[in-house]
């Protein structure tokens, strides 16, 4: 019962610090940032916006014309001008040959919206002239096309995989990098906080139960910061499986915590309590980076409803570890006495 | 200078034992930041499904995001699906170049593709361009093999990247490559090494600003100020996280291979640190600096990340970050754009280490808002300041309206509401020069220079992005931000909020309307 009062107490002071409530707008921003994302590469990338691109040639190419239907220009000047007052999106400069390769060169707008619109829609043109060459030279042909599970074609849109890779192998890692560091910030916080007056407070409770307390505080924020990612990327639209999310994202949240308790038993004051502890965490979480499984693959895989059994071992490490990082604690209180 | 830096240096030694820490950390970033760029990140592994063994990132399951029967692909229909085929149509374009150059040699690539990019105010380029019509046709092309490329950029095989043509007597480097290589401006992938890099910077400037508090707190400013100048101060105190930003961007330069990583990096490590000094002026405790601290943080990630997923908007090349991830991505970047964003950088950090050293004296006394009329009080004392003050904050405020549009951005099909808070962030700043010289100035001249530095500002940061077409009709806001800055000098003696409120309600209009007329 002491170490939830504790515990309450700490949680009082957050909240009247509002940290809690910048943490909260930080993970909205992020979850919004999947949307901003989406948008960003609906544009690159949706056929409706790549319709209507006007193409001008420059050269003698029957083949090309019957795909693509250009403008014909007698010269490339002729031809850039008219780039460049936009009355054609890009210009073709190619002389058709059957028996040799084709060097086309193509002229698009620099740095200009209208270049985004103009690539997907030439690759499509240009793959469609490469497929008819190569039928024509007895090559076979590479079609591969989507069906969904009653048979009816699917058309799946070019690039469609790096919107669904940034969200699930890059967005959410991120923000539960970012819960991590912000729990392991704020238990190192509310540690140094108790030392001042844990004398006085020890006459009323035991010093574990102050250390329970700090745990209890940090379980909670954690359990408020994880609801408002969770709920912000499904808002935004982005499907998770929320219990194994939640199961996987605490392997990282407790190792986190654990470190910054270990990192206050060892450290002199808070500053450097605070400069270990990111010393520590910045390449034990580009470690998780480089191999499979980590706490952050199982991030991912969480995420997309992929259970690994790595879970539990991870889950079975970290409490070990908290369980050390306790008993530090604690002695750290103790010897500060 | 130095010498602050010399006892920053000896105060911030520590142990031994942190020092060893550190030097170990650091060592072992760098190991993993190599390991990370010549690998990749392998959170994406056994993340796809099918029914058959195809490559590492799919693995065999009962309910597979693809099945593949008789030569045909079956999909499930959401969004995991479609993108395990997107992936698996590539892996098949790979293997299938590979197959067919191996069986018909060149000439099943009848068609490979060099794109120029003809830059829309520049004449040179026509330059280059005329000499390839006089010689479209035959070209030596140094052995042709096919591009294969699987994720990352690895190369399957004996297989190339691309086909690189002999030097053409233009003296211009080109490149054919297949059509399906063409690819539009996306930087989303290289979008995670670039806050693996700017994420040490972070911790860089937390480490700075928890050290400056200290000094607050402990009043050690007091005694220091007595022998060097605060302007000397602050600079000495930031050489050393300086130089340890140094050490890792150009450890970081080396990994990625070009040097103008070190400018960008550099560029955000002192707006970082000039943002935290000036916050640490700004609060009264280590609690209430922490808090600070979270929210600009916050504010400078969305400032700097958010253009570059819109890289292919001009206005995205300000953030260092849409340059830092052009560059990872092996482009070419325009020296200019990285002028224009170090620079516009470099300016924001000047004005507020210059706020900052100003500050000094009152440092301990009054609460947030205060602080900020009464500095801005004390250097708004000519009209000739309140004008540059007006057109020096400009990078502030696009700081603060592209924060405000990534936190708005669930609501922006109500774009209305959104021009509301983008024009009180703006008139906020034209009022706050204004307010704080009302004793000293006239208020009605101190708003007409404040609009038009503001306006000038605005406009001299746009130049450069914005095509000169748009440049024709400038009276017209001109005027716009000159009248709503009258109405804030007539309604603020009610208040500051007043003047605020009246002011945002004439600007939103104004800009309501241009949409609504823009949108007709």
């Amino acid at each position: 019962m002491d170490a939830v009062k504790i515990a309450k107490k700490d949680l009082r002071a957050l909240a009247k610090e509002k940290t809690v409530l910048v943490a909260v707008l930080l993970l909205i921003s992020l979850s919004s940032l999947s949307q901003i994302v989406a948008i960003g590469l609906t544009i690159l990338y949706s056929p409706s916006f790549n319709a209507n691109v006007k193409i001008g040639l420059v050269g003698d190419a029957p083949i090309f014309e019957r795909i693509a239907h250009p403008v014909k220009f007698e010269s490339l000047e002729e031809a850039l001008a008219s780039l460049k007052n936009g009355e054609v999106d890009a210009v073709v400069l190619l002389n058709e040959t059957l028996n040799e390769t084709n060097y086309i060169d193509v002229y698009i707008p620099k740095e200009d919206v209208k270049a985004v619109k103009v690539i997907p829609a030439l690759r499509k043109i240009l793959m469609d002239y490469q497929d008819t060459l190569r039928a024509y030279k007895g090559i076979p042909i590479l079609r591969v096309k989507a069906y969904d599970l009653s048979g009816k074609p699917i058309d799946v849109p070019e690039g469609i995989s790096i919107q669904f890779r940034f969200m699930y192998t890059a967005l959410i890692p991120l923000i539960v990098i970012l819960t991590a560091i912000i729990l392991g910030v704020y238990v190192i916080d509310i540690l140094y906080e108790e030392l001042g007056c844990l004398e006085v407070l020890l006459c009323c409770v035991r010093l574990r139960d102050v250390v329970l307390a700090k745990i209890l505080a940090v379980t909670f924020v954690s359990a408020v910061l994880t609801a408002t990612w969770l709920l912000g990327l499904i808002a935004n639209g982005v499907s998770i499986n929320v219990p194994l999310t939640v199961l996987s994202s605490y392997t990282t949240y407790i190792l986190s915590v654990s470190i910054a308790m270990m990192v206050f038993r060892f450290s002199r004051n808070r500053e450097e309590a605070q400069l270990v502890y990111s010393l520590i965490f910045i390449p034990l979480i580009l470690s998780f980076l480089t191999f499979d499984p980590s706490p952050l693959s199982l991030v991912v895989k969480s995420a997309l409803s992929i259970f690994d059994f790595a879970i539990v071992a991870f889950l079975t490490i970290d409490l070990l570890l908290l369980t050390l990082a306790v008993r530090l604690a604690e002695f750290a209180m103790s010897k500060n006495l | 200078m130095l010498k602050v830096a010399k006892f920053e240096m000896r105060l911030k030694k520590g142990s031994r034992k942190v020092s060893s820490i550190a030097i170990i950390s650091l060592i072992l970033t760098l190991l993993l930041v190599h390991q990370i760029a010549s690998n990749g990140i392998m959170l994406d592994k056994g993340i796809y499904s099918s029914n058959l063994q195809i490559e590492h990132t799919f693995t065999i399951s009962e309910n597979p995001d693809i099945t593949i029967e008789y030569g045909r692909v079956y999909l499930r229909g959401d969004l995991k699906s479609l993108s395990a085929f997107d992936e698996f149509r590539n892996y098949l374009r790979v293997e299938y170049n590979r197959w067919i150059y191996e069986k018909y040699g060149e000439k099943a690539f009848p068609v490979l593709v060099n794109l120029h990019e003809i830059p829309t105010e520049v004449k040179i380029a026509f330059k280059s361009v005329k000499s390839f019509k006089t010689t479209p046709t035959p070209k030596a092309v140094e052995t042709p093999k096919p591009v294969t490329t699987v994720e990352e950029g690895k190369t399957i095989g004996m297989t190339n990247e691309t086909i690189t043509v002999p030097k053409k007597p233009t003296k211009t480097e080109m490149k054919y490559v297949p059509p399906e290589k063409l690819q539009p401006p996306i930087l989303l992938e290289k979008f995670a090494y670039a806050f693996l890099f700017v994420m040490p910077f972070y911790f860089v400037a937390q480490i700075f600003s928890s050290s400056f508090m200290e000094d607050k707190i402990k009043k050690r400013f007091d005694v220091i100020l007595t022998v060097v100048s605060a302007r000397e101060f602050l600079l000495g105190k930031m050489i050393p996280y300086i130089t340890l930003g140094l050490v890792i961007s150009t450890a970081i330069a080396v990994i990625v291979g070009k040097a103008v990583v070190v400018a960008l990096l550099i560029s955000i490590l002192i707006t970082m640190l000039s943002i935290d000094s000036f916050l640490v002026f700004l609060s009264r405790s280590y609690k209430e600096m922490s808090f600070l601290s979270v929210v600009i943080t916050l504010v400078v990630t969305a400032y700097l990340f958010i253009p570059a997923v819109f890289n292919f908007i001009p206005m995205s090349k300000l953030s260092p970050v849409t340059l830092l991830v052009e560059s990872i991505e092996g482009g070419e970047i325009d020296l200019r754009y990285v002028l224009l964003s170090t620079f516009h950088l470099a300016l924001m950090s000047f004005i507020l280490i210059n706020l900052t050293s100003n500050s000094f004296e009152f440092m301990y006394t009054r609460g947030l808002i205060e602080k900020v009329v009464e500095l801005t009080a004390k250097l708004t004392d000519r009209y000739y300041k309140v004008f540059t003050f007006a057109l020096v904050s400009i990078p502030f405020v696009l700081l603060m309206e592209l924060f405000t549009l990534a936190i708005t951005f669930p609501f922006r099909s109500y774009i209305f509401p959104v021009l509301i808070v983008l024009a009180f962030v703006e008139e906020f700043f034209k009022g706050l020069f204004i307010y704080a010289s009302v004793n000293k100035l006239n208020p009605y001249v101190s708003a007409i220079l404040s609009a038009s530095g503001f306006f000038i500002g605005e406009k001299l940061i746009l130049i450069p992005l914005i095509p000169t077409n748009v440049l024709s009709l400038l009276l017209l806001p001109l005027l716009a931000h000159i009248v709503s800055s009258l109405l804030f000098v007539l309604t603020m003696r009610w208040g500051f909020k007043v003047g605020l409120t009246t002011s945002t309600a004439f600007h939103s209009t104004y800009n309501g309307l241009m949409v609504w007329m823009l949108l007709k």
